[in-house]
């Protein structure tokens, strides 16, 4: 043991290296190389069978600006901000108070219990919540049973029904890393802001807001990631009348058998969410450094 | 002081909603497990019948084990590859940081499709054989980078002072990890390690192409459950799932109390594993033993375990089946060549496909008597395979146009019904492009195959007119919109309303004046196939009368077997959508691959869809 460490003592960099050494085989090996296929796969075209044929050319990427699927993108990253505004909203009080307010007994179990609903089928899940917002379900007898409204609402196959579904199902993304950020605050930083004089509000915006930042920027990233590529859940709460990119690249995959137009549209969507996350953390990064 | 106390009924009351939003649905598939009807829109009394029908049902036990087994091994595995590889970019200088960030954050963006089919098409490269392992690596890819995500969001700006004290106090590198660094990040890794096994354990599509002989976990599991409709039986699943979930809150608690100790806590939780996995382990040597084994990869409604059962007894084998839901994971798989399927049954056009790309068997037809004997010529020598050389017709259904007699007030016996502004905002289609062209095609007086181009047009441009009318598109469960009155009339596959119909009468089925699809879905044997004698023996056997009944009663769909009839419970043999009239069918047109002129169809579509 002790030659092993003193081995890498003096290597750094050969002590980096052997620590992400696990995780970088794993996502060269089973990510980016399959991935750098179909990057190649992406500049082909379809044969009349649906196969790949090997004409390499630009005219997916072309194919993929026009005018009817920029709509359907813009759609799809509009929902995603949201979802991951309300996911914000509603999980950061929670994370808050998981993580100052309970005693610390209880800690673990609340995080269990905020994730316990996410070990039944996600599918089952979004077909209880059709039950619950069918014309004659749950949410409309009690709502009528407590006289608050007169007739049923139309809440099935609506887009509140999608923001409903899609939140559901990210909120643990967020509430976690919030979690672990907040977790990790001194409290003594807090009192320090009391004792000069800030208000409770103030303290929170002054300190505990951008001390949880990390967790912040995680818990975007895990949740608007996947939102941006989420169509079953507005498919089947929204009646998919409307369509979502990654209902786009399903199709081209599934149905038309199209591998290097949907390569080519998964791709562009890869590298929009990629530079839009890139110029969000470094703003972060910036606007961090000017309140410090 | 008081204000401080304000916000905390605040904070909690807020927390309290939250959790009662995350906890409605749970509470309501906990009490509908419990509900007397098969289809679970509607309450119809209390029943424990669906938890006793679990316990008899072994496919959904051999796929939990499967699922925790697959979940336990990706957590383990990618908590401690990422949080080395998050303690490594926290704290070493790395070269080439924004690459390696792209790195981590792309598997989260990638469109889960397109990651199920480059992993399919690697693995097949590799002449990796998909197992449960090909999953594990699938799901450990896809998991990684949340441990280092969140690992990562903890170690961020950690005061290294404790750490450089421990240093100081002569503890080297590794005892300073173990004891300064790891408690402190235990929050976040236990974060992760929550986040991935859910992830895992409730995984679907990349699974579903990944996955090869006897991998079938629960999410593949109940996605074939769902697709007869969401029976109580999937309820009291999740049920005993979140049942058995309580001791872990518990074990939590007692930890962070301090009144277990992590190693007991730890080697429990391994004892555990130990337990579910001897099952496997064992079923794995038993298998080994010299019974032949056949392999089937079928659709998730087109399997009777009483049929499974009957056949293993007389053949004196074992039958393992895992199941789909689209021909095109079924396309991979075969294309990929690394999974030892003896028996698939693909619909038509794919049938067409799968022989155009040489991935099937010539069957051994004079080991087939029962399907020359009883089949019906009608579904003999189609067009797809002119000759029976490479598949057999298995079961066969229609789509055409289901509607709730009572709510329409009228009969009911054209596509027109469709476009009837009186019956605006409670119109269903399928969710299925080819399906609805067709639809629209036939109101026209076009083929449904048609690759004319100004036919297609005019099909877009009535579907076009007629989206304002549509309440929504659905092919997973449109019985249930059905039956629950939210849908009057949808567009509908046969056999998925048969349940349906007998739970609410008023829902009836017309096949349209215009026509529509008739769709037969065939016995094939792929290439490779092992077992490929004892396959054509499954497929003689099915065709056996009494059997094909057992396979109407049991799934709903109608074989092409005229002499299982007698067979056939009465309520489904005087159900004209399973049983139409002969006449009618003339009317119905084969579905076939339309050819390149497909990419003229989804752009119509995706216009269709845009707006």
């Amino acid at each position: 043991m002790e030659q092993v460490i003193n081995f890498f003592r003096r290597r750094p960099a050969l002590q980096t290296a052997a620590l992400l050494a696990g995780s970088l085989l794993c996502l060269v090996g089973f990510f980016v190389l399959p991935l750098a296929y179909l990057l190649g796969v992406s500049f082909a075209r379809r044969s009349p069978y649906g196969t790949v044929e090997w004409m390499l050319g630009l005219a997916n990427y072309a194919r993929a600006f026009q005018p009817l699927y920029l709509e359907i993108y813009w759609r799809s990253l509009w929902m995603a901000l949201a979802t991951t505004a309300l996911c914000i909203l509603l999980g950061y009080p929670v994370a808050y108070t998981i993580a100052r307010r309970v005693p610390p007994r209880w800690k673990s179990a609340l995080l269990l219990l905020a994730v316990i609903p996410f070990w039944t089928s996600f599918l089952i899940r979004t077909y209880a919540w059709m039950v619950i917002l069918r014309t004659e379900g749950v949410a409309n007898t009690v709502l009528l049973d407590l006289h608050l409204i007169h007739e049923p609402l139309r809440l099935l196959y609506t887009p509140l029904a999608v923001f409903i579904g899609l939140v559901y199902g990210e909120l643990p993304f967020m509430i976690l890393p919030l979690y672990v950020a907040l977790e990790k605050i001194d409290p003594s930083l807090l009192e320090a802001a009391k004792d000069l004089g800030a208000s409770g509000r103030r303290a929170f915006w002054k300190v505990t807001l951008p001390l949880s930042r990390a967790g912040l920027v995680a818990g975007t990233i895990l949740v608007f990631i996947p939102s941006v590529g989420a169509f079953i859940t507005p498919d089947l709460l929204g009646g998919a009348r409307t369509m979502m990119v990654g209902n786009l690249i399903q199709n081209q995959f599934a149905m038309v058998r199209d591998q290097p137009f949907g390569s080519a549209v998964a791709f562009l969507l890869t590298f929009v969410v990629l530079a839009l996350l890139a110029l969000t953390l470094r703003t972060a990064q910036r606007s961090a450094r000017e309140i410090l | 002081m008081a204000r401080r106390d304000r916000s905390g009924y605040g904070l909690g009351i807020a927390t309290f909603l939250v959790y009662l939003f995350l906890y409605a649905p749970i509470a309501v598939l906990v009490v509908f497990s419990f509900n007397r009807s098969r289809l679970s829109g509607r309450w119809r009394g209390l029943t424990g019948e669906w938890y006793a029908t679990l316990a008899s049902n072994r496919q959904i036990f051999d796929s939990l084990l499967n699922s925790l087994l697959v979940g336990l091994v990706v957590t383990a595995v990618c908590v401690v590859l990422g949080t080395l590889a998050a303690v490594a970019l926290a704290r070493g200088r790395v070269r080439g940081q924004p690459g390696l960030d792209a790195i981590i954050y792309t598997p989260l963006l990638i469109p889960e499709i397109v990651m199920a089919v480059a992993l399919v098409i690697f693995f097949s490269l590799l002449k990796m054989q998909l197992s449960l392992t090909t999953v594990i690596i699938a799901h450990t890819t896809f998991c990684i980078s949340y441990v280092i995500i969140v690992v990562g969001a903890r170690l961020a700006g950690m005061d290294r002072s404790v750490e450089e004290a421990a240093m100081d106090l002569g503890a080297n590198e590794w005892r300073t990890f173990l004891r300064v660094t790891l408690p402190a990040t235990a929050p976040g890794i236990l974060s992760a390690a929550l986040l991935v096994f859910t992830t895992s354990f409730d995984d679907y599509l990349i699974t579903s192409f990944v996955a090869g002989v006897r991998s079938t976990t629960l999410p593949l599991q109940i996605y074939s459950m769902l697709k007869r409709g969401i029976t109580p039986e999937i309820n009291a699943v999740s049920t005993i799932i979140l049942a058995a979930t309580i001791p872990l809150v518990y074990i939590a608690q007692r930890l962070e109390r301090g009144a277990m100790k992590l190693r007991t806590a730890f080697a429990g939780f391994a004892f555990v594993v130990l337990l579910m996995a001897a099952p496997i382990v064992a079923r794995s040597w038993s298998s080994a033993a010299n019974e032949p084994q056949l392999n089937i990869y079928c659709w998730s409604t087109y399997i009777s375990p009483r049929i499974v059962r009957g056949f293993e007894s007389k053949f004196h084998c074992h039958v393992n089946y895992d199941l789909y839901d689209s021909n095109e994971a079924l396309l991979a798989k075969l294309q990929g060549g690394n999974v030892d399927y003896d028996l698939v049954i693909p619909s038509d056009y794919m049938v067409q496909i799968l022989i155009q790309q040489h991935l099937l068997a010539r069957l051994d037809k004079s080991r087939l008597p029962n399907v020359w004997a009883n089949v019906n010529p009608r579904f003999l020598n189609l067009p797809f395979d002119p000759h029976n050389d490479y598949s057999v017709p298995y079961a066969w259904g229609t789509t055409g146009l289901a509607y709730r007699a009572d709510l329409v007030h009228e009969d009911v016996t054209s596509w027109d019904a469709l476009f009837d502004p009186r019956f605006s905002g409670h119109i269903l289609l399928l969710d299925d492009m080819r399906e609805v062209f067709g639809m629209a095609l036939k109101k026209l007086g076009y083929s449904l195959n048609t690759t004319n181009p100004d036919e297609i047009r005019q099909a877009r441009d009535l579907l076009m007119r007629q989206k304002p009318l549509v309440k929504g598109y659905n092919n997973s469960n449109f019985e249930q919109d059905l039956e629950d009155g939210d849908a009057w009339l949808a567009q509908a596959y046969n056999g998925n309303l048969t349940f349906a119909m007998r739970d609410e009468p008023n829902i009836k089925y017309v096949i349209p004046k215009e026509g529509c699809t008739i769709s037969v879905d065939c016995a094939c044997i792929p290439l490779q196939a092992p077992h490929k004698e004892l396959a054509e023996e499954f497929i003689n056997y099915f065709h056996r009368p009494e059997v094909a009944a057992e396979f109407i009663n049991d799934c709903g769909f109608n074989t092409p077997n005229p002499a299982a009839a007698q067979f056939v419970e009465r309520w489904i043999r005087d159900e004209p959508a399973i049983f139409p009239a002969p006449a009618s069918l003339d009317r119905c047109e084969f579905m076939r691959d339309v050819g390149p002129i497909i990419a003229l169809y989804d752009r119509y579509w995706t216009e269709i869809k845009a707006r």
